[in-house]
């Protein structure tokens, strides 16, 4: 049962697989008509290299009979794709060095999907994530070093690391197995406080504590686009376990609190609320940016200018925060629109195998991955379209950025090891 | 001539993308009504009997109660609850979502104590207990005690129960 399961799934992979080799060879292959001058065959190997590379975790993935979720993958493989192309397109420099942190990503979700599919035993240690987390945190802020306006970032030699990204996957674990542990408590409260039952403060101490601390930190870093992240995952999840939307109104209020805090206090939080307000009464100086995504947004029309054919190299940081920009030029509304369905479905997957899940642990960790993804697409999204702040995140394996594209393959290896699970108890039972 | 094969390419990786969306949504689309129907062949097997059958408070130290009737879940998407779950009713039965309800009902759009089932008069009623979302009888919401009958709906958040009063218990009783 499970053995036939699984080979239905992954045969299901294979063919969307074919249409995402399709998808990048085409594009390759526009891109090397498109500058045929350069030592453009570089384009077409990477592709075929970056294809194999799937293609071979699915093969394996076949011969042990993993019977995840045959969705996920195909989907990562597309934005991978996607993201290659695009970087390739923008500067062919940064294309290689996402090329070499999406091999690394592969072999983290292989190392992920082969060695951590036990994974309710992590539920074990979560007060050595909490602490993890924090000195993850906290390192930036004594050894690292400023880029973008954000001091959060470790310099190890010949290539840097954002820990706040990995920082995210231990959040999402340390939270999943609180609340598991707390679940009811928190939900049905045990003290009666001005007729409102609430829990008592040992269930959601270190809870707040942990959380707490970890905004502190990424306020302190200025990496505001992390600490709204952190923040919105935690109420999902919150919400996600205890159905109680008093904790979302009071999250809520707390946040529209700290913001106005954050806006008489930080001359940089002033700045991009002003930015976003009105963006062309500076639109030479801080907010040429926004403006200029704008434009590209513009130019793009329905259909987009094609491949290679618009011009989003005069958006700043257009390879990370800002690709959303250029596919929108180059793609149009029709190809924008087409890639957030995509993400859409990406999450319409996660929270499936949420409900699947057996029990709180798996359950909670699968929605909280999936929030976590969601809402940061939905942020970035939204700043680079103009609907919210502007704040420097990136798009989940978009941009370029070898951090967050390996944290988001681990991620994508817990989702996917959460259904494997699912899928081998339901074919038992 | 290479400037028009580009611009087919062009459109042709537009296409790809959504061909791409499509097959994918396809698919999914598939899966859902494999799921689906992987879902309803164990029920439809366990149709013709009560799976598990839950004796109540009231019911056990009466060997023949004056009015027996049961509970049996019609529709529930929690698996704790299962589908063909039935409960018989004693002389007083609480519905919630609390864990000290007789009949825990563990739906997020049910509340802690939802409703409460007692027999008053050789009749069954059923009283909603102030519940923020409500009780459904035969889709109607409740708003005063009522007197529950044979083939009843009752419905509370996603969870659908029937009322069946025992047969050979009218024949018995009067």
């Amino acid at each position: 049962m499970t053995l036939s399961a699984a080979s239905r799934l992954r045969a299901v992979e294979r063919k969307l697989l074919y249409w995402v080799s399709a998808y990048l060879l085409i594009g390759a292959g526009t891109l090397y008509l498109w500058k045929p001058l350069l030592p453009a065959l570089v384009v077409l190997a990477g592709a075929l290299i970056a294809m194999i590379g799937f293609w071979i975790l699915h093969l394996f993935w076949c011969r042990f009979n993993f019977a995840a979720d045959p969705f996920l993958l195909p989907l990562v493989a597309f934005f991978s794709s996607t993201s290659l192309i695009f970087l390739y397109r923008l500067n062919p420099a940064y294309a290689e060095r996402q090329f070499v942190w999406l091999m690394t990503g592969l072999f983290a979700l292989w190392v992920v999907t082969r060695y951590f599919l036990h994974y309710r035993l992590l539920a074990e240690y979560k007060y050595i994530y909490a602490l993890a987390g924090i000195i993850g945190l906290l390192l930036p802020i004594f050894f690292g070093i400023e880029q973008g306006g954000a001091k959060s970032w470790l310099d190890l030699g010949f290539f840097q690391v954002q820990p706040s990204e990995f920082v995210k996957i231990l959040l999402v674990l340390f939270l999943a197995a609180f609340l598991a542990e707390n679940r009811l408590a928190l939900a049905e409260g045990t003290q009666r406080i001005w007729g409102i039952t609430l829990p008592a403060p040992q269930e959601w101490g270190p809870m707040l504590i942990m959380w707490g601390i970890s905004l502190l930190l990424l306020i302190f870093q200025k990496d505001l686009g992390a600490a709204l992240i952190y923040f919105t995952t935690f109420l999902a999840m919150v919400y996600a376990s205890t159905a109680r939307v008093a904790y979302v109104c009071l999250g809520g209020a707390l946040f529209l609190a700290g913001a106005a805090a954050a806006y008489f206090l930080f001359e940089h939080v002033r700045l991009r609320i002003g930015i976003w307000l009105d963006p062309w009464q500076q639109a030479e100086a801080a907010g040429y940016q926004v403006v200029q995504s704008l434009f590209a947004l513009t130019a793009g029309g329905i259909t987009g200018t094609g491949l290679g054919a618009g011009m989003p190299q005069f958006i700043p940081a257009v390879h990370t925060d800002f690709i959303f920009a250029a596919i929108a030029e180059e793609l149009g509304l029709a190809g924008s629109l087409g890639l957030i369905m995509i993400y859409m479905l990406f999450v319409y997957r996660g929270f499936l195998i949420a409900l699947a899940a057996k029990d709180d642990f798996a359950c909670l960790l699968a929605a909280g991955f999936t929030a976590l993804m969601g809402l940061q697409t939905f942020i970035i999204i939204a700043g680079v379209i103009k609907l919210l702040p502007l704040t420097g995140i990136t798009l989940p394996f978009l941009s370029y950025g070898g951090s967050s594209l390996v944290a988001n393959f681990i991620i994508l290896g817990f989702l996917l090891n959460i259904s494997h699970e699912v899928q081998i108890t339901s074919g038992r039972s | 001539m290479a400037g028009i094969l580009l611009t087919i390419l062009r459109y042709l990786f537009l296409f790809l993308l959504y061909a791409f969306l499509f097959v994918v949504v396809r698919y999914m689309f598939r899966g859902l009504h494999k799921e689906h129907s992987f879902i309803t062949v164990p029920d439809t097997f366990g149709e013709g009997g009560a799976r598990e059958t839950n004796i109540l408070p009231g019911s056990r130290d009466k060997s023949v109660p004056k009015a027996g009737a049961r509970l049996v879940v019609l529709a529930s998407p929690n698996s704790r609850l299962g589908k063909g779950t039935s409960f018989y009713l004693g002389e007083k039965v609480t519905l919630g979502r609390g864990e000290h309800n007789d009949v825990v009902i563990p739906d997020p759009f049910s509340s802690h104590e939802h409703a409460v089932i007692y027999m008053h008069g050789h009749q069954y009623w059923v009283q909603d207990l102030g519940s923020l979302n409500g009780t459904y009888l035969n889709e109607v919401r409740l708003d005063r005690p009522t007197v529950l009958a044979d083939g009843d709906c009752l419905r509370i958040g996603n969870v659908t129960f029937q009322f069946v009063r025992w047969a050979y218990e009218v024949e018995s009783g009067q």
